[in-house]
């Protein structure tokens, strides 16, 4: 256990959970994104209410980038926040696909 | 041509914001609201009203026009008296079809909300809080250009699930961070 915890502290392995990568799975599909658009892309898996939680988090950790649009007159003048994936997050998304096909299809010949 | 009498209040009949608007057309161009209203008559009617003219020889002009209608001087001044606010009722009419001009526009929807979690929630306001306003309104807006008022309502409704959800998962999440940050400083290395 102690060994496990050694490693993974010492290698730093950046997590993604599920949510996290639906999301940048539709961000490098799609190119920059509303946070309404993706909740409307996949609405069983992302819900409105969380959905711009988890980007400030995959924000914090360097998976995706925001930029500021200036609000129209149907946000009321709010300004909107479009995203994209970062090429890091791309880097780590690819890592984990290929971690969970290795996981379950055994190891690569 | 004649001009309306600028001095008379419109009518009595008319709303706020009639009065407001063709008060300001009347200041701002005064002949532009007449014409406008001249174009709202029939033809004949309009003729009428034009012939009906405060010129050098409006008092020949004006009797010439009762010998051809065969009505008397005072049944021509109450005929165009009853034309005019006809008149004024079809420029009320075209002003409430006119699209809202923005300062009669209302506060767009959760706005008071907005102001409250600006205040009491600065950080969370500008990373979650306010996209998640601005998808609601977009939302919003939007069913309301479709014409779809029970769908704009839920959409507001849901919203404010939205905003207690993200409002509370942010904060259970700082909260849970800043205990694992404590119980990593605590722990023997």
């Amino acid at each position: 256990m102690n060994f496990f915890k050694k490693v993974t502290e010492d290698m730093d392995i950046p997590r993604l959970s599920p949510k996290e990568a639906i999301i940048l799975q539709f961000l490098i599909a799609n190119g920059e994104m509303y946070g309404l658009e993706l909740v409307n892309a996949a609405p069983d898996k992302i819900k409105r209410g969380t959905v711009y939680v988890t980007l400030g988090r995959m924000a914090d950790k360097g998976y995706v980038e925001s930029r500021q649009v200036p609000g129209d007159e149907g946000t009321g003048g709010l300004p909107r926040r479009l995203f994209q994936a970062t090429g890091y997050g791309a880097r780590v998304l690819h890592a984990w696909e290929l971690a969970d096909s290795t996981l379950a299809f055994g190891v690569v010949p | 041509m004649t001009r309306p009498n600028h001095a008379e209040p419109l009518d009595s009949s008319l709303t706020i914001r009639q009065h407001t608007a063709m008060k300001s057309t009347l200041e701002e161009q005064p002949d532009e609201l007449h014409f406008s209203m001249l174009e709202l008559l029939p033809p004949d009617e309009r003729r009428l009203v034009a012939r009906y003219t405060p010129g050098e020889n409006w008092l020949q002009s004006r009797e010439a026009l009762c010998e051809e209608l065969g009505i008397s001087m005072k049944a021509l001044d109450v005929r165009v008296r009853h034309l005019r606010r006809i008149m004024v009722q079809l420029m009320a009419r075209r002003i409430d079809d006119a699209p809202a001009t923005p300062s009669d526009r209302r506060a767009p929807p959760l706005e008071s909300l907005r102001y409250l979690l600006q205040a009491c929630f600065p950080v969370l306001y500008a990373h979650v809080l306010e996209p998640t306003l601005a998808d609601i309104r977009q939302e919003h807006s939007e069913a309301l250009a479709d014409g779809r008022l029970v769908k704009a309502r839920c959409v507001l409704l849901r919203g404010c699930g939205a905003l207690a959800a993200a409002a509370l998962c942010q904060l259970g999440l700082s909260l849970l961070g800043r205990i694992a940050a404590l119980w990593k400083a605590r722990s023997p290395k």
